[in-house]
Parts: structure tokens; sequence; C-alpha cells
């Protein structure tokens, strides 16, 4: 198996619905199994058909891996497990697990109960397939059976969220989920040793985006946002629940305290509390600076952050209201938008990315005459669009790529075109072969790995004791001839001493060939000057010389005899399994010789 | 293997294993037992109810009557508290490349290395045990930092002059290497010199070494070191319990196939003081000494099983309707051991961890502490005199009782027959820890909770390990209560080196996938397949690599050279020479001479035409010839023919 197959069932030339199904080394892999905000029907989750065609997957997967707790990356999950059935593992980290729930019990709210849609996983689905996931700790390796093993590093990007290393055997691929190069107001940097990994599997959002300083657009925000309070405006800053809405309200804060505003901000949330709570018993996934004060202060308690409530919408006056969904796809902060927005002085920020759908996705492309729910509304109010969202940018994606030295990159996550120059630069860059399947296209890496093998430790030290002029260290670099029997024990690959191994299995002895061939050389040629030569031609094996002026090049041995003034005789000695290396030994002598000697004719 | 044995007490371990080249530090654990023969010492400068009376030695000059005092009939020596030091002075310490810490307790005397020592290699240890041994070293440093100024005691420690004074001080060890406690700056400077690891997450050690720690359901972070190679593993078992309390519980699958055992930790506890029992025990005292009117006060560390013991005696109040007695936790770390414990749900037992999901805090205390019943003090100064209502139950350090703020109570509650001292940390022998404030009217209550494995546990460890080599410390094993295991058990003290060898027939070596296709495997024999393999071996940071061999290229003057891969042959037996003869003519080679040596079975074969000659013996053949590879490769091609060969198809 020296390949591995990747096809997207989400997320392939896309954003939304990550889903990505792996074959490397005969095991099956699915990383994330997400669901597509931007649409109502079918399309909202991958199409598992493509495991089988119906009926249980447990047979068909291995593992189950899920990057973080945004919905886009678990939140088919329920509906993988429960409706279309798996009972096999699913790994994520602690925060996530704890998470994850959460937002899908709230989005289950809202699709069944508000859409009033059938045929959605229920409450006690979510219960059921929370309980298959296991929940792992960074930098642990999980050993998933005797010859799948994971280990998850530090993706930033939300509270909990983790880059996974994949290994099988020999071959191995890194799939990062989403994930930030900065660190930000409260998540560290996305991080990962150099594994070099088959195949890199890396999210693509912010493709050619280079984005310039966080300082900068954390001003920006403010001042927009001042501005508009100042002018009696109302703002509206859609957000998810748990992580950038965190990030804004420690900003906020912040400000607040140091312009001594009193303008009231609210935080539209039903789990404010809840989620907040999170942050503090997991500080430990925070960045370092909210570590290292937690014990004066938390930072997740906020004095100027008040919790919203509907009736405030009317209220006369500015105010700033942080709510959910982020994307304007439903629920309060739709509400509140089909308000303020006929409004000039209003404004709403809309602070990530918003899925192709989505209304949010509508206002930030530009269209100002909307239709929602078969009422139309025009949108006078100004529209902004702040990139908090913690993905990492193009200079962020090569970086990774140079921390973890991968073989091969895949890029998922991420609209085609964009891809398609961040594919060329990856090219370009660092040589590797970059690829972009669509959803339902598989991508196949040719992997080349080596095999693994035992090998007898005296035979091990005898070829490497070969031309060693200090005693226990190898040359480094330098190659050494190795010819040994190979049998196989305890079914793995050994190696084992040829004589020996004859010996013991056959009860016969090696016949040994030893061949020396004698090659007149011209007089002013001299053991160094032999040595000089083969040294020059033969650069990686390893040529001695030693005292009594003998040269070894490998297993090759070379003796130079003077017998009289004119005449001076090489002998070259080798064995019969050196016989490539010393008849080219012997060659290479002989021509030099005849150039030298036709150089002094001419 | 070699391993130094720097610490002979059961439960301060302190080694340096050298294996393959590379040192690596296990734990290095401070003893605090020394402190045991200072006076302890007052929180505030008053007077104490511990009578002191100077001691005048018959046997010298030396005045010492500074530095001991007697009480009650038992000298101690007046001075700051010292602390017995591993025997660092065992091997070069700038040799060691790696320390690896198990747990907090066994992180103490690392400011020594780090601080004071040529040592500048790695530190690894989990998250949670750096945050807690951290601590443990403020709480010490800050109790040590409050005491009035004392003389330095150096007369008495003098080899001629300690020899001669009465026990136990007579007894100390090496009181020479006693140390004082480092400060605050070394704390720091030493923290910021370790490096987090988690549970299974394996480290490489200059490409030759593979360490692991493995959860050991001790403490919160607690591990088991797993030393390992490609073939071997070393396994360095220290604090460990197979009880579930609040940390996350013994990985007791990761220790097994080892080829060593280190087992360096074992249960204090008799066999009848079953954890569980104690605690009970402990619970039930403690509510009469409550129920009669007296206090309750606890001499603990600041984190670990006092967790546990406030958790059970808060069930256990709520249990018996005494919801409303107050429990004050005084440490100069008190408040930040209860954040913390609260934050490390990842290391925590399953049930606390799922706590967390809801979300609530892992630990009651975080609850108890939210509705005032459990109220944290960095001092009996910092307002806990205003607060204080009886009856109450008091948790405070240090341990030993010679220093913080436990001595305080001992003298404010000590004359009184209502309250009780409940002693349940088993590091300190207690008589001995009690004997300077005797005579006591309070009730002293012994209730030692060891959660570590007890003999008959570890027993199972090293069965169920399959180790070939058990090492373990002499003094936690006697006639009385000796191993079970039949493996061969290697008993240390202080100052011991022990070598253990290790049987390795293999080591791990990649092949090049296209080597590896072109190995052809023959069952040579029913059962017995065999191959042979030639390649270029390459060895780069202690891996190796059988690669292809390169096609060798050389241009000499113009002249293009190449050296081609060909498949070997491997041939055995004997050479018949009619035979060989034979071949040699069917290739056209005409003059041979055989000429056999004497009696011996050595055959010479002259080519005097082709200027070659043969020697040919049982077991091998030599060929010699004068420069034409015409010659030779007929010669070659012969010899294969008649010889008998294994390996690839021809
Ligand atoms: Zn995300």
């Amino acid at each position: 198996m020296t390949e591995i197959r990747a096809i997207p069932l989400g997320a392939g030339q896309d954003v939304g619905r990550s889903c990505i199904l792996i074959e490397i080394g005969g095991k099956n892999i699915m990383l994330d199994c997400g669901m597509h905000m931007g649409y109502n029907d079918d399309r909202r989750f991958p199409d598992f058909s493509f495991i089988r065609k119906s009926g249980d997957l447990t047979p068909y997967l291995d593992c189950v891996i899920i990057s973080h707790f945004h919905l886009d990356h678990c939140g088919a999950l329920p509906y993988m497990t429960e409706m279309v059935g798996y009972n096999g593992p699913i790994y994520m980290t602690h925060p996530t697990k704890a998470v994850c729930p959460i937002l899908l019990e709230d989005y289950r709210k809202l699709t069944v109960e508000k859409k009033g849609e059938q045929n959605f996983f229920t409450s006690e689905m979510i219960k059921k397939c929370m309980s298959k996931c296991v929940a792992v700790n960074l930098h642990q390796t999980i050993q998933v059976d005797s010859e799948l093993r994971i280990k998850p590093y530090y993706a930033g990007h939300v509270l909990g969220a983790a880059m996974f290393h994949v290994e099988v055997k020999n071959q191995s691929l890194v799939y990062t989920g989403d994930y930030n190069m900065t660190p930000d107001r409260h998540l560290g940097a996305a991080s990962i040793d150099k594994c070099r990994p088959d195949l890199l599997i890396t999210e693509s959002t912010y493709a050619t985006t280079i984005r310039d300083s966080k300082r900068c657009r954390e001003r920006d925000f403010l001042q927009k946002v001042h501005e508009c309070v100042e002018r009696d405006g109302k703002v509206l800053i859609p957000v998810f629940a748990l992580g950038r809405a965190q990030e804004l309200c420690i900003l906020l804060e912040t400000y607040w305290e140091r312009m001594n505003l009193k303008v009231p901000i609210y935080f539209a949330v039903g789990l404010t509390e809840k989620a907040n709570n999170y942050y503090k018993m997991f500080i430990t996934w925070t960045n370092q600076k909210i570590k290292q004060t937690f014990l004066e202060r938390n930072m997740f308690e906020f004095k100027h952050i008040r919790a919203f409530d509907r009736s405030f919408i009317e209220n006369p006056g500015s105010m700033v209201v942080l709510a959910t969904p982020g994307m304007l796809h439903s629920g309060l902060s739709l509400q509140i938008f089909k308000k303020w927005a006929p409004f000039e002085k209003n404004m709403v920020i809309m602070p990530g990315y918003c899925v192709q759908g989505t209304v949010g996705f509508k206002i930030l492309s530009g269209q100002r005459k909307l239709d929602i729910d078969g009422h139309p509304l025009e949108v006078k109010m100004s529209v902004q669009y702040m990139s908090f969202s913690a993905h990492a940018d193009a200079k962020g994606i090569m970086q990774l790529i140079g921390m973890c030295e991968p073989k091969n990159v895949m890029l998922v996550h991420g609209e085609g075109g964009k891809m398609q120059f961040l594919k060329a630069k990856i090219e370009r860059e660092y040589g590797t072969s970059c690829y972009m399947p669509a959803n339902g296209e598989m991508a196949i890496i040719d992997t080349k790995t080596n095999m693994e093998a035992n090998i007898s430790i005296p035979l091990l030290k005898r070829t490497l004791a070969v031309g060693n002029t200090k005693n226990d260290i190898p040359e480094p670099k330098k190659c050494r001839t190795l010819h040994a029997a190979v049998v196989m024990n305890n079914n793995k690959l050994t190696i084992v001493d040829t004589d020996e191994t004859v010996n013991n299995v056959l009860n016969k002895n090696l016949h040994h060939i030893q061949y020396s061939t004698c090659l007149p050389i011209p007089a002013k040629e001299s053991a160094k000057s032999l040595f000089d030569l083969l040294t020059d031609v033969l650069q990686d094996v390893v040529v001695t010389h030693s005292a009594d002026g003998t040269i070894s090049v490998d297993d090759v041995d070379i003796h130079i005899e003077q017998e009289d003034e004119s005449c001076k005789k090489a002998m070259i000695s080798w064995q019969h399994e050196d016989e490539q290396l010393g008849s080219f030994v012997c060659k290479l002598i002989k021509q030099h010789c005849k150039s030298i000697t036709n150089e002094e004719e001419n | 293997m070699k391993l130094y044995c720097l610490s002979g007490e059961p439960n301060k371990p302190c080694f340096i294993l050298r294996f393959k080249g590379t040192s690596v530090m296990l734990d290095c654990t401070l003893d605090m037992c020394s402190t045991l023969n200072f006076l302890p010492l007052p929180v505030v400068p008053s007077p104490t109810n511990i009578e002191t009376k100077p001691w005048i030695p018959t046997f010298t000059a030396a005045r010492l009557e500074d530095e001991i005092k007697e009480v009650q009939d038992k000298l101690y020596v007046n001075s700051e508290p010292e602390f017995y030091l591993p025997e660092l002075a065992m091997i070069d310490l700038s040799e060691i490349d790696v320390i690896l810490i198990s747990n907090l307790h066994n992180m103490l005397a690392l400011p020594y290395i780090t601080e004071y020592t040529s040592f500048t290699g790695k530190i690894l240890a989990t998250e949670p045990t750096v945050q807690m041994a951290s601590m443990y070293m403020y709480e010490m440093i800050e109790y040590l930092r409050r005491m009035p100024k004392l003389n330095n005691a150096t007369r008495w420690k003098q080899t001629k002059v300690q020899c001669n004074l009465p026990p136990p001080l007579r007894d100390a060890i090496e009181p020479l290497k006693w140390r004082k406690l480092y400060n605050r700056h070394d704390v720091q400077s030493c923290l910021s010199k370790v490096s987090n690891v988690s549970y299974n997450e394996s480290q490489n050690i200059f490409g030759t070494l593979k360490v692991t720690a493995a959860s050991s359901g001790f403490r919160i972070g607690s591990c088991n070191w797993l030393i390992e190679t490609h073939q071997e593993k070393i396994s360095y078992i220290s604090g460990s319990s197979t009880l579930i309390t609040h940390p996350k519980s013994l990985d007791s699958e990761s220790i097994k196939r080892s080829d060593v055992l280190i087992l360096s930790t074992l249960s204090h506890a008799p066999n009848e003081s079953h954890p569980d029992t104690m605690m009970g025990e402990f619970c039930v005292i403690a509510a009469q000494t409550i129920k009669s009117g007296g206090n309750v006060l606890v001499p603990c560390y600041p984190s670990g099983v006092t967790y546990d013991l406030i958790e059970c005696l808060s069930n256990h109040f709520d249990n018996i309707g005494q919801s409303t007695i107050p429990f004050y936790f005084i440490s100069p770390v008190a408040h930040n051991s209860l954040s913390y414990s609260n934050i490390f749900a990842e290391w925590l037992s399953g049930k606390k961890q799922n706590r967390v999901y809801m979300p609530e805090a892992p630990f009651p205390h975080a609850k108890l502490t939210k509705t005032g019943r459990l109220k944290t003090f960095k001092s009996i100064e910092d307002g806990f005199q205003l607060e204080m209502k009886n009856p109450c139950v008091v948790f405070t350090g240090h341990p030993s009782l010679r220093f913080g703020d436990v001595v305080h109570f001992i003298e404010m509650w000590g004359q009184s027959q209502i309250n009780t001292m409940l002693i349940t940390v088993p590091d300190f022998p207690y008589l001995d820890a009690i004997a300077p404030f005797q005579p006591l009217a309070m009730k002293v209550a012994h209730r030692p909770i060891d959660t570590g494995v007890t003999l008959e546990q570890a027993d199972k460890m090293i069965i169920e390990s399959q180790a070939a080599n058990v090492i373990t410390t002499e003094s936690c094993l006697s006639p009385e209560n000796p191993l079970h295991s039949d493996v061969p058990i290697t008993k240390y003290k202080r100052g011991d080196v022990i070598s253990v060898p290790i049987k390795r027939q293999f080591e791990l070596i990649g092949v090049d996938s296209e080597i590896a296709n072109n190995i052809h495997l023959r069952e040579i024999l029913p059962g017995t397949v065999m191959g042979f393999v030639s390649g270029h071996l390459v060895t780069q940071d202690n891996k190796h690599i059988l690669r292809r061999f390169p096609s060798q290229k050389a241009t000499i003057k113009k002249r293009k050279l190449e050296m081609t891969n060909k498949e070997s042959v491997c041939p055995i037996g004997q050479l018949n020479v009619p035979d060989f003869t034979h071949e040699l003519k069917k290739l056209g080679i005409t003059d041979i001479k055989v000429e056999h040596k004497g009696d011996s079975e050595t055959v010479l074969v002259h080519l005097n035409e082709d200027d070659a000659i043969i020697r040919v013996e049982p077991n091998s053949t030599f060929v010699i010839c004068q420069g034409s590879e015409r010659v030779r490769s007929k010669i070659r091609e012969a010899l294969l023919y008649c010889l008998e060969t294994v390996g690839c198809n021809r």
C-alpha cells in the first residue's frame, strides 16, 4: 500500500460541510463531519453513500476525527452516527467534547422548533452520539488500533481546536481543520512538530489574503463602533456563541473602560454564562497571558457587557449588540438585523466568513435589496466586514508547511479559484505536489516509504565499523555496503548475517570467493593520488587510507606494490558479494592509468 | 544499562539512568525528614508553649548553647530547617541530558540542580506537576521567610561533635550536606526551564531514546515514565495508585512488556490501613470532635489528598447534618491550589471530567468556596482571626509540624483536650513530629492516608509488566514484607550503581521500498523462508536505512564509466575441481594445470596462458589475475556454474 487516497465529501473547493474520507495504509478515516449552513436540503449533510450505499458505516470506517466544535466541522455527527449508523470511535479534544453538544442542540432547536423541519436529529440522538466520542489531550499519542495512531496539536482558531497527525505504519498525514498562525486576544497560535508527513491537508479559507496587522484591524473595528454610537446609531455584531464572541467582548470591554464610554453593550447569547464558564475551566487552552493572570482576574467576567432582552430591539438611542448566529441565517441576529437594516445611521459588522446562501453572504457581496422569507427588505445601514475570523492567511499556510515539511499538500475548505493561486505558490516555493480535489473527487497521493525491518545488532555494528577511524562513532552520511540474509521473524522482515544463517538453516557453509586483480600503474602514481581519485569519484562511499598504504573503498582493498624503480602495481581485492564495486574500481583505475599514459605519450 | 541511585529512601527517589549513551535523571526528591531535628518555628515572634533549655555539652569546649536546645529531654537544632538532598556528587551533572519528573513531590529538589550545578539539559514534566510543585515550593519559601531570623547552626554538624551528641541528633545522616531552602528567584528560574509533556506524548531524546509519561493515578498530572528504544523498554514506576480518587487513573497497560522495571515508591502504610478505612475514620473522628465542641486541626500539603479530605469531610458533615461547620484552608497558596485544581479537567478521573462537560467545576470545593463554607487565607494574619468561628476544621501546613501556620494552631489548641489533631500525611514519623510539642492535651489521631501501591499491588504490577529484571529499594522489602513474584529483584541503596544487562538482538532499520520489493523470499525448508539483500547502509540521527546502491557514474577524460545494479547470488558448499576445470574449458580456457598442495585440501589451479591462479579450499576460493577482465569474468562464470547457490533466480 504505497498511496494515500482522499475524497472530500465536503470542503472540496468549497467552504462549509468539512468531511474528508481518507484511505491510508489500509485504514479508512473520516476527517470532520460537518454540515453546510447555506443549505436546507440534503446538501446540508455530507453524502455518506460514498462510503456505503446504505446501512451501518461502522465496518467501513476505522475512526472519525473531529478538529473543532464549529458546526461546519461537526454538525453532521449525530446524523451520521444515529441516523445513518456508526458505532466506531470518534476522537476530539476535551473542550470540543464539552462545547459541541451545546452548539448542536442550539442548531437543532433552531431548525426543528423555529423552522419546523422534520427528519432532523433529536436531543436524544445528540446525547447518544456524544457518548461515542473519546476526548483526547494535546500531544497525546492515541493508539486507535495496533497500526493506527493519532496525535492532536494546538490549532488556535477556537477553544479546543486541534490539528491531527495520523500515522499508519510508515505513512502519515496531518489534517489541520481550521487554524490560526497568529496568537489573538484569547488563543495562542497553531504549532506542530517537524513531523514530515506524506500529506498535509490544510484549510485555505484565506488562500489569497495576506492580512494586515491584527492591531490595525482591531483599532479600525473599535473606531467604527465608536463613530456609530457617537452619531446615535446602533451596532449589530452577529457572532457565534463561543470563540470570536469572547475575543470581541475582551476588546470592547477594555476599550469602553479606557474611553470611559457609557453606551450599553449587550450580549444576546443564550449561553453567555455557560460559554464563559467553559473558557474559565479550559483556561489551559487559551493563550499564555490569560493563563498567567487567571488567578488574579478572570478575563471572561465582563463589567460593561450585559445580557440582552428582545424588548431592547425597539429601544431608542445607541447600543452595541453581539448576537447569534454569526452568518445572519436565522435566529435573533437576523431578527435584529431586519429591524435595524432600514436606517442609515445603524451599522452591522460581520466579523467572520459567511457561507453562500446566508443573508450574511448576500449583504457582504453587495446585495442591498433582500428577500427574507418572502418579505422584501432594503438594507440602508452601513455594512462592514471585519475579518476577525481566526484562519491562517496565505502567509500562515506557507508557514505551517514550512513547520511540518510535508511531502505533498492538499487544499480544502476554500474557494476553487483562490486555491489555484495558492497551489501554484506552494508548488513553486516548496516544490511539493499540491492537490485540490473537488467534492466527490479522489486525490491519489503516491507515497514512497521505507519498509520497517529488524537487523541483527552484531551485523549492524560490524558493517558500521568498516572504514572507521574513531572507535564507536560511525562516519555519518557515508554509505557502507551491506550484504545479508533475510528471514521472517515474528512476521517481521529480519536482516541477519549470511554465514550464520546459511549455517543454521541449511546446515552448509558459505563458499567465499575472493578476487584479486593486479594492475600495473605508472611510476608516478602513488597511494595518495589513487586515494584522491577514488574519494573524488565515489562521493558517498567510505574511502580510507591506512598507515600501511592500503586504500579501502568500502569492502574493496587496494595495495600498492613497488617491484622495482619502473614497475608499480595496484592489487585490488574484493569478495564475491562486492563484485559490482570491485569491478567498478578496477575499471576506474585502469582507465585513469590509461589516460595518464596517453597524456605522457602526447 | 546502568542505574546510579542518588537516594536510598524508598519514597524519595532520585536516579541517573545511563542507557544507549544517554544520561537520564529520574526524579529529584527532597528529603524533608531532616527538618524534624529542628525546633518548630513560631509563626509570630511571641512566647511559645515550648519550653526550651540551652544544652551544655560535657565532651567539648565548642559553644553549642545557641545551636542546640533541649525540649522534653530531647535535643533540637535551633536554626532554620535544612533539607537532605540526593547524592548529587555521584556523577558530573553536566553530563545529564534530560531530567524526567514523575510527580510534584519528586520535583522539590530541582531548583538545587538547575540553579546550583552545571546541569544544562532538558527537563520534562506534565503541566499540573509543574504548577502544583511550584505551589509547594512557594509555600515552604513563604513559611520560612515569615519566621524571625535565626542563627546559622553549623558547629554541631562537625563530625567529632555530632558523634558525641545523644540520639537522634547523633544518628542524623550527613548533616554537613544539609542545605537551606532555595529562594523565590531560584524557583522562578528553575520552572522556566521545564518543558511540558502530556500523557502518552512521546519525546525523542537524541533519536536514541523515546520517553513517554503514562498516567500513574497518584496526583493530578503524576506519571510513570517509559524509556524505550525500538527494541527495549525500561519502565520507571514512581508514585502510583490503583485507587480511583480524583486524578486520572493508573495506566497499567503502558508498563506491559518491559525489560526492566524500576520500582521506586511503595506505600508506607501497613497493610491493615487501607486508605478508604483511614478516610472513613478521619471523618468520624473529626465529626466527634466537632460534636463535642472541639476544633479539628489537619496538617496537610496544599494539594493532593487534601482535596479528597475536603470532599469527603464535607460530604460526611452533610450526611450528619453538620453542614454549617466552617472549613478553613490556610496556606500562602491555598487559593491558587483550589483554582488550579479546577482547570486541569484533562488530568482528572472520568467522573470529575464529566462534570466539566456540564459545565460544572470538577471539585466540590469550588461550590464550598462560593457558598462560604470553605474559606482560604494566606496566613492566620490574613484576616483569619476576624472570620474564625468555633468549632471549625482547619487545613494548614506544613505537615512536618516544624514551620508554617500549623505550629501556631498546635500552640493555640494544644492545651485543650476537646480539640483533635488529625495526622494524615504519611511522610513523617508522627511521634517524632509531635515530640517537641509534648505534653499535648489535645487528642492526636494518626490516620495515615497513603494511596500509593502496596506490596501486593506491586507484585501484580511486576507480573503484568513481564519484566525480566526488577530494581527496587532495599528498605521497601523485608523478610516480613517480601515480593512474591519470582522475577530476579535487585535492591538498591543510596550511592549504589547497578548494572543491568539488557539482551538485545535486533535494531530497527528502514529498507528502501525498491530494495524491499526485490527481496525474493523463498521457502528453503518447510516453514523457513529466506532471501538475500544487498544495499547501502546509511546511518543518520541514529536511524538506519538500507538504500539502493546509487548507480555510480564517473567520467575520466571523457570516458564514461557506469556501475550497474545487478543481483548477486550466494554460493555455498564445496567446489568440485574437475567440474570446474571442465567448465573453464567449455569457456575457451585451455591451459589448465591442477596442483594439489601436499596432503592438505588446498588445490591450486594455474591458468598460465591467461596469467591467473585460482586457489581452492573447502570453503573458499581465491582468484588472482593480472588485470584481464575477460579472463576474470570467465572464471567467475565457471565458479558460479559449479557451486551450489542460494538466493535469487539465475
Ligand atoms: Zn472553524
